[in-house]
């Protein structure tokens, strides 16, 4: 059974590679607002294992229908003819320079592709298509029309009326803003244009819609390993006796800062990649952990919790944590206190919990001096205790992965990271959230929390 | 085949190739780990396969000699727990007076005392196999030996049970040693010389208690070795009264008597029990350790890379650069102001203007050129036969309406060669209804215009005329 392939032809600029670079998830893909940046031919097999499934062929756009079609007509017979002219056409035009655009596009369906034929659904149809549209129904081969609306869908139905007489199959498609599902479905249509392709496509549908859980499942635990690491990250330096331990401490902060800034860029980068994206100009901040940009009120609200929010965070885990306490009580007295244990330590660890993150909401982590029984100092910095941080960086890379989510390898744009996402979630998730958070800390019970912590984000992109 | 049981130095060879591999690009990591996946056996468990993938990524790590670091501290506490047994037992005998050793004194020390340890390890055992993690004691001798083999402990940071699986198995082994070193010097001092062993009567303890006593512990041999058992008349006749000075040569032949019996017990309860721990311990510990390593931050999505067929839809060609402009135009730009000629020629490009008159633009509301043609519409044959139809001689200007919004194409050039020799083209982008033509789509036909040969051309677009 021969590899379906699939050539994705049309003018110039009508987002021919956008297309071909949203299904074939490929960010290489020149794709330019000017017309023409595509001049050959170029092969995007899916392949599994190295088993190739299907081929794109992104086209070059015609440039002469009219002047093709007039040779066509001149050198065919009949209507049965029409495919060989066609292949004619290409074997006598391979080294003709005027004709290399059209023997580029043709050749892969004199070949046995499929059509795929692009049109621009943001600007009105013209009879002036007509011709390539002809030039395509001479090959013979299986085809379709895709409808881009690059700006808008101003002129989609027109499209629809002026394609539904060349194409049986019209369908909308926006390269630029698809979702995976959509771009599945578009998949899984081609496989309707011959018989024999339908098995290979449905087949590397399910493979892409598993690959992409897959993705979802790999870059969630990517954003909690490094959650836990971030948390976890401290910095020692021993100091001699007799030199001062200041600029050291200093030197450890800018250090940390250092670090934690690398850590967090390879893990975004690792998640780009994980999402197959490879040339992502970045728009945002780096982390910042200076007290001053860090924390203050903007920044909270941008990327971890305000005030309010933090406190009724920590003031919840210390009602829980204090609550147990008193419920140890109240079981020791074997009830004679009626419950008053948990009530009060409950209560009681809220409050302290409460004032506790707010007293230390400025402090990312605490610079330790230490005294070396062989002499000199241990200064360290870290791990940090904060009970924001690790909001601010999960808010972070949820918005991150949410951007990547949302866009296609046809879109060139910033990636923009400058709006609140942890706003949107509930309190309840916030309270589990900060429960998570204080069991990354703690050895024993991090591999649990990073699961579950893991699960939940896969969770909440699975909801969209 | 290299050995498949988990080791602790895997989980350090674990986290390093986990670091390294941060910096790789994950395509790269793909295809390797799909590479190992697909070499490896498809039915082995999770840690087999992560086995595998060790021994594939660093092969010199899976076979390093495990315990090749700091050895020697491990040899040096297991050389001093046989040391310890064996001098705490010749301590026992050689220290006792007349050489008459205390029988209850010695069940407490090699016996009662070592079972009080082994409970400790079983209550731990117990605790781990229900979840939870007892901390370790600050003087485990374990501590020592493994903050010497592995000093970086933050690999180990979430591998508590692991951790207290490994002191309590290294535990097991001190304590099996201690009771091997008493034992032998159980066989060897008492061959050289004759010791007695005699129980008191400080706690007024009876012949049938300590009878009932003797028989308990030696329940497990006795059917089948009946010599290592001790006769009542032996128990009674091994009562020992500190008063007495003279022991008859019979009694000192009974109160030897015992050594089987003792020698039994201390292999039973002493050395046996420990075996059996050290064998839980360290079945429960590689349990562990292959749990640890699974959980290890990084492992899942080595398995799963490991696991998961590797797809890939991006183009196999190397990158393609973008063009500048359209490589076909290359000359310079001559903008001029459009001003309508008399002696000019509008040519509409495909219908340009649409159903909209020339008037509703503001550059073309003050006047008409002379001459009007189409292209586009029809064939090339009927487009090229309008050209020629054309006066030539009396067109100073070619005027070109376009669709501004459609890109430029090769084809129209090829149509306009016939006028080439016209001095001036203007070529006039028209814009879709309420819709500002975009920067890129001038540039686009600017770049069309300075390929055309005409001695001068300009691109202007077409702007609605306001109401």
């Amino acid at each position: 059974m021969s590899i379906p392939v699939f050539a994705v032809v049309g003018r110039p600029n009508k987002g021919k590679s956008s297309i071909v670079a949203t299904l074939a998830r490929d960010d290489s893909v020149v794709i330019e607002a000017r017309a023409g940046s595509t001049w050959e031919a170029r092969e995007f097999p899916m392949r599994v294992d190295g088993k190739t499934l299907y081929t794109l062929v992104d086209t070059p756009g015609i440039q002469r229908a009219r002047a093709v079609l007039e040779w066509l007509r001149a050198h065919a017979d009949d209507a049965a003819s029409r495919p060989r002219v066609v292949r004619e056409f290409v074997a006598a035009h391979q080294t003709d320079a005027r004709f290399h655009d059209e023997c580029a596009l043709l050749q892969p369906i004199v070949d046995g592709a499929g059509i795929i034929y692009v049109v621009d659904g943001s600007v009105p149809f013209g009879a002036d298509y007509e011709a390539e549209m002809e030039i395509l129904r001479w090959t013979g081969r299986p085809s379709l029309a895709v409808i881009n609306p690059i700006d808008n869908e101003d002129y989609v139905a027109e499209w629809q009326a002026g394609l539904g007489q060349y194409f049986q199959t019209v369908r909308l498609f926006n390269a630029q803003r698809a979702e995976a599902s959509k771009q599945l479905e578009l998949l899984a249509l081609f496989g309707h244009l011959d018989e024999q392709w339908r098995a290979s496509l449905d087949r590397a549908v399910r493979v892409l819609r598993a690959e992409r859980e897959r993705e979802h499942r790999e870059v969630a635990t990517l954003i909690t390993e490094w959650i836990a690491a971030a948390v976890d990250f401290q910095l020692s330096q021993r100091v001699p006796d007799g030199l001062p331990v200041k600029p050291v401490e200093e030197l450890l902060f800018a250090r940390y800062q250092h670090e934690l800034q690398s850590r967090e860029r390879r893990c975004r980068r690792q998640i780009e990649e994980v999402y197959h994206y490879h040339r992502l100009q970045r728009n945002e901040q780096d982390i910042d952990l200076e007290a001053s940009e860090l924390f203050n009120v903007e920044q909270w609200y941008l990327w971890g919790l305000d005030r309010r929010a933090l406190a009724l965070v920590a003031a919840s885990a210390g009602a829980l944590l204090g609550g147990s306490a008193g419920l140890v009580f109240d079981g020791a007295t074997a009830g004679l206190t009626g419950g008053l244990g948990t009530l009060l330590s409950g209560a009681f660890g809220a409050a302290s919990g409460g004032v506790a993150a707010l007293r230390y909401a400025d402090e990312i982590a605490q610079l330790k001096v230490q005294g070396i029984p062989s002499g000199g100092k241990l200064v360290s910095y870290g791990p940090s205790c904060n009970p924001n941080f690790p909001f601010v960086l999960l808010g972070r890379a949820l918005l991150h992965q949410q951007r990547l989510c949302s866009r296609t390898h046809a879109d060139r744009s910033d990636l923009q990271l400058d709006t609140a996402l942890l706003a949107q979630v509930s309190d309840t998730d916030r309270r589990q959230l900060a429960r998570w958070f204080s069991a990354l800390r703690q050895p024993r019970g991090a591999p649990a929390a990073r699961e579950a912590l893991t699960a939940w984000m896969v969770a909440r992109t699975a909801l969209g | 085949m290299a050995k498949t049981s988990p080791h602790i130095s895997d989980l350090y060879h674990l986290a390093n190739q986990l670091k390294q591999d941060q910096d790789l690009p994950l395509e790269q990591l793909r295809q390797r780990d799909r590479d190992i996946g697909l070499a490896c056996s498809a039915g082995g468990s999770a840690w087999q396969r992560l086995h595998c993938w060790l021994g594939a990524v660093d092969p010199d790590a899976i076979h390093r000699p495990a315990w090749a670091r700091s050895a020697s501290s491990l040899l040096l506490l297991n050389l001093l727990a046989l040391l310890g047994g064996f001098g705490a037992m010749a301590g026992v005998l050689l220290g006792s007076v007349n050489a008459l050793v205390n029988v209850l004194f010695w069940l407490l020390l090699f016996v009662g005392l070592q079972w009080l340890l082994m409970a400790g390890s079983v209550l731990v055992l117990i605790q781990l196999l229900r979840g939870r993690v007892p901390r370790a004691s600050p003087i485990d001798p374990a501590r020592w030996v493994l903050h010497r083999r592995w000093p970086d402990v933050r690999t180990l940071r979430e591998a508590q049970p692991l951790l207290q699986l490994l002191f309590l198995r290294h535990g097991q082994v001190l304590g099996a040693l201690f009771a091997g070193g008493a034992a032998l010097a159980f066989i060897v001092l008492p061959a050289v010389d004759h010791y007695g062993f005699v129980w008191g009567s400080t706690y007024q303890l009876s012949d049938g208690f300590m009878h009932s006593l003797v028989e308990t512990l030696a329940w497990p041999w006795e059917s089948f070795l009946p010599g290592a058992t001790v006769a009542p008349e032996v128990v009674s006749s091994s009562r020992y009264h500190a008063g007495v000075q003279v022991l008859e040569a019979r009694r000192l032949e009974d109160m030897s008597g015992w050594w089987e019996f003792l020698l039994l017990v201390l292999l039973v309860y002493s050395l046996f029990p420990r075996m059996l721990l050290w064998g839980v311990s360290r079945w429960l510990y590689r349990r562990q350790l292959a749990a640890s390593l699974l959980d290890y931050p990084g492992v899942e999505r080595v398995l799963a890379r490991m696991q998961v067929p590797l797809v890939s839809t991006s183009g196999a060609a190397a990158e393609l650069e973008p063009v500048s402009g359209n490589r076909a135009f290359q000359v310079p730009s001559s903008e001029t102001p459009l001003t309508l000629w008399p002696r000019a020629l509008l040519v509409e490009v495909a219908a340009a203007f649409g159903e909209n008159p020339l008037a509703s633009f503001e550059e073309l509301a003050d006047g008409q050129p002379g001459l009007r043609a189409q292209l586009a519409g029809a064939d090339l044959a009927t487009d090229r036969q309008v050209l020629v139809d054309l006066p030539r001689d009396d067109i100073d200007r070619l005027y070109l309406a376009v669709k501004g919004w459609e890109p430029p194409v090769a084809e129209l050039a090829d149509l306009l060669e016939p006028l080439f020799d016209v001095p001036h083209c203007s070529l006039l982008l028209v814009p879709l209804p309420g819709r500002p033509l975009p920067q890129h789509k001038i540039e686009d036909w600017r770049a069309f215009a300075r390929a055309l040969p005409f001695q001068g051309v300009d691109v202007q677009a077409l702007k609605p005329v306001r109401p």
